[in-house]
Parts: C-alpha cells; sequence; structure tokens
C-alpha cells in the first residue's frame, strides 16, 4: 500500500483491517466465508440519509399537497404518514445490518465483494478478466467522505461494486488494481 | 474518364470473371482508382443498380397486399367499386412512384469502398460516414428478399459483434459478391482446418415432419385475437365495425351462446396455428446448418426472404438447448447458440437471431449439439438438494391460493359468478400448480466435467445451458432470507456470452462451494477448505 505522506492536513487514508471482523451469520456453515475487509464506518450514517431522502422526499412533497389541498387532506397526510415511519425504520435498521454484511478484500488473484442485507450477493473477479476499474462518487457520497469502487469484466452481469469506501483508500485502490490488472495482462501476453 | 486498372492484389476468393454491374463513376472522387475487382482493393464504387428495381419491387408487393383488407373495409362501409379500385390501384401506383424516386435517390447518394476498411458514405445534404476495419469484423449476415432474389441482389450486414457498434448495411449489392465477401470477411489468414475432429460441412437441415412443432407455442392463440383485432382495427379506419360484427353475428344466428363462443374460440386457434405454420415455414424453409472449414457456424433459412448468419468460432462459448413446455411434451428441442458479442435489439436494430436450430426431435438435437461442441455433454446431472423441492411445493400451494383466493374475494366484491369460477378453478390450477413444481424439480441439475460446465433449470421453459470451461469468467451468488434458513443459493456463470449470465437456482451451499472451487480458482478463498 503506497503510503507516501500527503501536502495536506489530513490524517492517513485508513488502513484495511485484516483481522478483527465479527463472526458472520450468513451463508451457512457449510463453509462460505465472507471476505476480509469491512467497509467504512460512516457507510451507516450515509445510508441513513440515503433512506430517508429516498421516503422522505415522497413524503415531504405529499405532506405539502395535504397541507395545501383542503379536501384530499386526509387522503395525502396519510400516504406521507406512512412513507415517513417506512423511512425512518429504514434508516434505523438498514445500515446496521448492511454493515455487518458488506465486506470486500482484494488478492493478487482477484477482487471480493459481499453486499446486500436481507439478499446476500456475493461476487468475485480474477485480475486477469477485470476490463474497467471505476470509482464514483455522489454528492451524499462526498459529504462523508466515500466512494464505490466498480470492477467490470465482459459480461453484462459481472460488475463488482464495493460501495462506502474511505475515498483516499478508494482511490489507492483503483490505482493498485490498474496496475496489477496491467501487469496481469502483460504476462498472459507473453 | 478511363481510370488505369489496379492489379489484383492479393485476391483470396476464386475468381469468378465476374465485375459487379455498378456505376463505374463514383460519385464522390475520393480514394484509390481502380476497375472494381473481387475481394482486392477497390476504389469507391456505388451499390448494384438494380437495388432500386428490387426495392420498389418489394414495396410494390406490400401495398398490394395491403390493398386487401383496405379493399374489404371500403366495400364493408358501402363504397362503390369504382371508388375502391381507384383508391386502391391508385395508390398502389402512387406508392411505386415515390419508392422509386427515393431509392434512386439513395442509390446516387450512396458510395462504399471495401478494402482494408469496410466503408460506407451516404451524401444527400447532410453527410453520414461509416467505417470498420476488416480484421473487425466478427458478424456477417446476407439476406434477400424475393424481389432482390428475382434481380440477384442481396442485403450485407456486417459487425463488429460489440455491443455498441454500428453495424454496415449494403443494400443492396450483387448476389455472387455478397457471398464473396462473407467468406472471405471471416476468414482469417493463417486459418485452416479446425483440425480438432469437429466435423465439417453440413450439421442439419429442414424435414418438413419438424412443421409439427410450429404451432405448439402461446402463439397461436395469441395470433387468433391479434389477426381478430387487426381486422377490427382496419374496419375501424372506414367506420364499418358496427357493419362487420353484424355480418359476423349473422353467421351465428340460431345457435346457442355456449356453441358460438366455442366456434369462435375454436376458430381463433385453427387462425392462429395456420398463421404461426406459415411463419414458421417462410422463416425455417430451406433451413441449413453447416461449419465452414475455417470453424464457423453458419445458419441459412428462409424462404421467401432468404438469411444467413454466421458466427465465427472464436465467438461461441457454448449452446443452450431450450424446451419451452409445449415443444419438450412433443419430444422436441430447440438449440440456440452462446455467442459473444450478439447484437441487442435497439430501436434502430434488431436483435442478432441465435437460434441455430428450430424445434427438431431430441436426438437430432443432441446430435447436433454435439456437432458444434465437438464434444459429448453429459447425460447425468447431480440434482439439488430436496429443500429446493420443498421451496418449489411451498411456491405452487402459494400461487394457487392467491389465485383462487384472489377470485374468491373478487366474487364476493362483485358477483356470486366470480366466486363460482373460484371454486371451480380449485382443483384444475392446484393441480396443473403441484404438476409444474415436480417437474421444475426434476428439471433442476448441474455438472462439471473437464471442458463443460451444464446447467439445466425450468419448467415451462427448460433450458440446458452447456458451457466451454475456458469461456466461463466467474461466479456471483445470491441468498435470500429464505434460503438462508434452508441451506440453498443461487449461482449465477458469469461469462462473455449471451446476456451476461447463466442463472442456477437453489443449488446446496456444499455443492455450490464444490462447482465454484472446481471452476474459479478465486472463489476458493470464499469456499473454505
Amino acid at each position: 500500500m503506497p503510503s507516501d505522506p500527503r501536502p495536506d492536513a489530513e490524517p492517513d487514508p485508513p488502513r484495511p483491517v485484516h483481522s478483527a471482523v465479527q463472526p458472520d451469520a450468513g451463508a451457512g456453515a457449510a463453509g462460505l466465508r465472507p471476505p476480509r475487509e469491512p467497509v467504512d464506518q460512516r457507510c451507516r450514517p450515509w445510508w441513513a440519509c440515503q433512506y430517508l431522502a429516498l421516503f422522505g422526499t415522497p413524503a415531504v412533497v405529499l405532506g405539502v399537497l395535504g397541507l395545501l389541498i383542503e379536501p384530499a387532506r386526509t387522503w395525502l397526510l396519510i400516504p406521507a404518514a406512512v412513507l415517513l415511519v417506512i423511512g425512518v425504520l429504514s434508516a434505523a435498521v438498514a445500515p446496521p445490518v448492511r454493515y455487518r454484511v458488506h465486506r470486500w478484500d482484494v488478492t493478487d488473484d482477484a477482487v471480493y465483494a459481499r453486499s446486500g442485507w436481507l439478499w446476500q450477493d456475493w461476487r468475485a473477479a480474477p485480475l486477469s478478466r477485470i476490463q474497467t476499474v471505476d470509482m464514483d462518487r455522489g454528492p451524499l457520497q462526498r459529504m462523508f467522505g466515500l466512494a464505490t469502487v466498480t470492477v467490470t469484466t465482459a459480461s453484462a452481469k459481472g460488475p463488482v461494486r464495493i460501495e462506502a469506501l474511505d475515498h483516499r483508500l478508494a482511490e489507492d485502490l483503483v490505482q493498485r488494481l490498474t496496475r496489477q490488472t496491467e501487469q496481469v495482462s502483460e504476462d498472459d501476453a507473453t | 474518364m478511363s481510370r488505369p486498372d489496379n492489379p489484383a492484389g492479393d485476391d483470396p476468393a476464386p475468381g469468378t470473371g465476374t465485375t459487379p454491374g455498378t456505376g463505374t463513376a463514383p460519385a464522390t472522387g475520393t480514394g484509390s482508382d481502380g476497375e472494381p475487382a473481387v475481394g482486392a482493393e477497390t476504389g469507391w464504387q456505388q451499390l448494384d443498380r438494380r437495388s432500386i428495381q428490387a426495392g420498389t419491387l418489394t414495396v410494390v408487393g406490400a401495398t398490394a397486399g395491403a390493398a386487401v383488407p383496405v379493399a374489404i373495409g371500403l366495400r364493408f362501409s358501402e363504397v362503390s367499386w369504382g371508388w375502391t379500385l381507384f383508391w386502391t390501384l391508385g395508390g398502389t401506383l402512387v406508392a411505386t412512384i415515390l419508392t422509386g424516386i427515393s431509392e434512386w435517390i439513395r442509390f446516387r447518394s450512396t458510395t462504399i469502398r471495401i478494402g482494408d476498411r469496410i466503408e460506407y458514405h451516404f451524401r444527400l445534404g447532410f453527410v453520414s460516414k461509416r467505417s470498420l476495419s476488416r480484421d473487425r469484423v466478427r458478424t456477417v449476415e446476407v439476406t434477400a428478399d424475393p424481389a432482390q432474389r428475382l434481380f440477384k441482389v442481396a442485403t450485407l450486414r456486417v459487425g463488429t459483434g460489440d455491443q455498441s457498434g454500428d453495424d454496415i448495411t449494403f443494400r443492396s449489392i450483387d448476389r455472387r459478391l455478397a457471398e464473396e465477401l462473407r467468406v472471405g470477411l471471416l476468414r482469417r489468414s493463417g486459418m485452416t482446418d479446425t483440425g480438432d475432429g469437429r466435423p465439417v460441412g453440413e450439421l442439419a437441415r429442414f424435414r418438413p415432419g419438424w412443421v409439427r412443432y410450429a404451432p405448439i407455442n402461446f402463439w397461436t392463440p395469441a395470433l387468433g385475437g391479434i389477426a381478430f383485432g387487426a381486422l377490427m382495427q382496419v374496419m375501424g379506419w372506414f367506420n364499418a365495425e358496427a357493419a362487420f360484427l353484424r355480418w359476423f353475428q349473422s353467421l351465428f344466428a340460431g345457435m346457442p351462446l355456449w356453441a358460438e363462443i366455442g366456434l369462435i374460440a375454436l376458430g381463433g386457434l385453427v387462425v392462429g396455428a395456420v398463421a404461426n405454420l406459415a411463419i414458421f415455414v417462410e422463416g425455417w424453409g430451406n433451413y441449413r446448418l453447416e461449419r465452414e472449414p475455417d470453424g464457423s457456424l453458419r445458419v441459412r433459412r428462409g424462404l421467401l426472404v432468404q438469411r444467413s448468419t454466421t458466427f465465427e468460432e472464436k465467438r461461441i462459448r457454448g449452446v443452450s438447448i431450450v424446451e419451452p413446455l409445449g415443444v419438450r411434451l412433443a419430444g422436441a428441442a430447440r438449440i440456440d447458440v452462446l455467442a459473444t458479442g450478439l447484437r441487442r435489439s435497439d430501436d434502430s436494430k434488431t436483435a442478432e437471431p441465435d437460434t441455430v436450430l428450430p424445434p427438431a426431435p431430441r436426438e437430432v438435437a443432441r446430435r447436433v449439439a454435439v456437432a458444434i461442441l465437438g464434444i459429448e455433454p453429459p447425460a447425468e446431472l447431480v440434482p439439488h438438494p430436496p429443500a429446493a423441492r420443498r421451496r418449489r411445493y411451498v411456491r405452487a400451494v402459494a400461487t394457487v391460493i392467491g389465485v383462487v383466493g384472489g377470485l374468491l374475494l373478487l366474487g364476493c366484491w362483485l358477483t356470486p359468478v366470480i366466486t363460482t369460477i373460484g371454486w371451480i378453478a380449485l382443483a384444475p390450477v392446484a393441480l396443473i400448480a403441484l404438476a409444474i413444481a415436480r417437474d421444475n424439480y426434476a428439471g433442476l441439475g448441474h455438472t462439471v466435467t473437464d471442458h463443460l460446465l451444464v446447467i439445466r433449470s425450468g419448467s415451462v421453459r427448460r433450458s440446458t445451458e452447456i458451457h466451454y470451461r475456458p469461456g466461463l469468467l466467474g461466479w456471483t451468488l445470491q441468498q435470500s432470507p429464505l434460503q438462508r434458513v434452508s441451506g440453498l443459493v443461487t449461482l449465477q456463470a458469469t461469462t462473455a456470452a449471451g446476456d451476461g449470465g447463466l442463472r442456477l437456482p437453489d443449488v446446496g451451499i456444499e455443492q455450490a462451494g464444490g462447482l465454484t472451487r472446481r471452476t474459479a480458482d478465486e472463489w476458493t478463498l470464499l469456499v473454505g477448505g
């Protein structure tokens, strides 16, 4: 991992945690081992904000309409309240569960990711098959200093997506993966 | 102006002595000079002049065909014969003239060049240029509708097989030139016989007996309904719906309601079956599946419109043996090829057809699959755990409760007739749902051999995907909360072929571990042991 000191005042990016992962209840006893690294802790407030935004926006719209439009008030305020409750519940319950489920890892051979919360999704992409490595940061992610790394292969169903990484770690990861995949394809070509 | 002859260059195609009967003066005076010669460096040339006639004739035929229902509609709305003929024949004449002019303009504005690059220029006020390097050509299709066949021209379509790439279409060029290009463009220098024991030459051809499998799909009733709907639509143009319905009713005068409904349903099925059969025969008459000496697979089919699709050997990752329910009960199967870079359907283009064998007896399908793959696929598949069967039965029961319960509820709300229908439907719906659940579990299976991965699933649409192991890119694994309880997972093998993944539902976890470990080294980290 390149650890060159940066000129700005930011502290070093968090190092990946190789151990101290809670034993995971998913995927059964007969041996599916989750990838090792957890995602960044700030994912929880980020996901909470996402859920609130997802359910809160239509709730607010319906609520405002309900306040303004007298005759349809009950018909508009009730769904608004329902959406609000769902939003608050999801924001409270889902992020910790997802934080426990989301895991990732990068070895010399492949990139791994596990995501989801009720439905779990496990993916692995061997370095020799990687076509592109992308990093995305939405506005909410920028607020929390997070980023998403997406690794694609030749298959439309194959991209491996690692969400909620610290953005400096994500940049290092992208550089490292690009270097490693170039090396692997050079070896293949010889 | 006379132009000096070019030397023939590296002409791979056997000399046919044909110079395409095209115009000699290119519309745009760019590019190298020379007589247009087959397979060699050519200058800019125009499409074949006969494409004007062929295009016009096609439109005339289509317009004349459309004139018939229009005439019927006009007659139903009490228009005299004189005016009917005036409108239909007049319309056809106008269409002919307009098409002739537009085809001529298109002919004058288009130039093509075939050399190291395939190039297409269209200049009419605006300029549209497409070009494609010869080595990147991965798909070649040659089609000819009856008008084109009459004038001995054909449409050639080349593409890179890449998702976003545009294909280049030449409509129309001389038929022999199209055929030579089809062979020449896919042939790579240095490519010799496949040499790995795969048969070269004809693998399958159309047998008239196969038409019995054609009407056994859901299109039969659907087409019947569509035909009736289209007829009503045409009547609607002339406000003759009422007259038409009255005439239709008068056919059934004096029959009880159930007989009338029965006859109409039967009539619809018959019409649909005939239409389905006709579409099948047109699409698959003259069908031939061949392997060329360079290993590529060529599908030729079509009675009226002759189509030819070629799959380069490098693109083929396996085959998919598809058995829709009706076809499977009749003892037949169809084969689609798993190929990379298939053109997806879009607004401007149709999806590249990937079926290489229409529904044919199972033994024929098995033989053709072996011929395409070069290896005998395993016959026995590993079944999935009983938990998968439980899941299917539970789903069947839930569906029955949902459907019948829904009908009963609707009946309480609307009318007791629906409630009666609900109770009557309970037994047949339950039987069908349970039978499908049992069949679905029986169809689930997978296996891995030294060279192949075989995945089978489905009941209403059972498909057996046989994929070469080296072409597999990886796996993804999904697990729903219910599956976690039962110890099952859903695997998906990712591949560059087809739509990217082969889905295998409800695999036991240990089986999944074995499968992924055997076929993808990187999963050893996740699978443990």
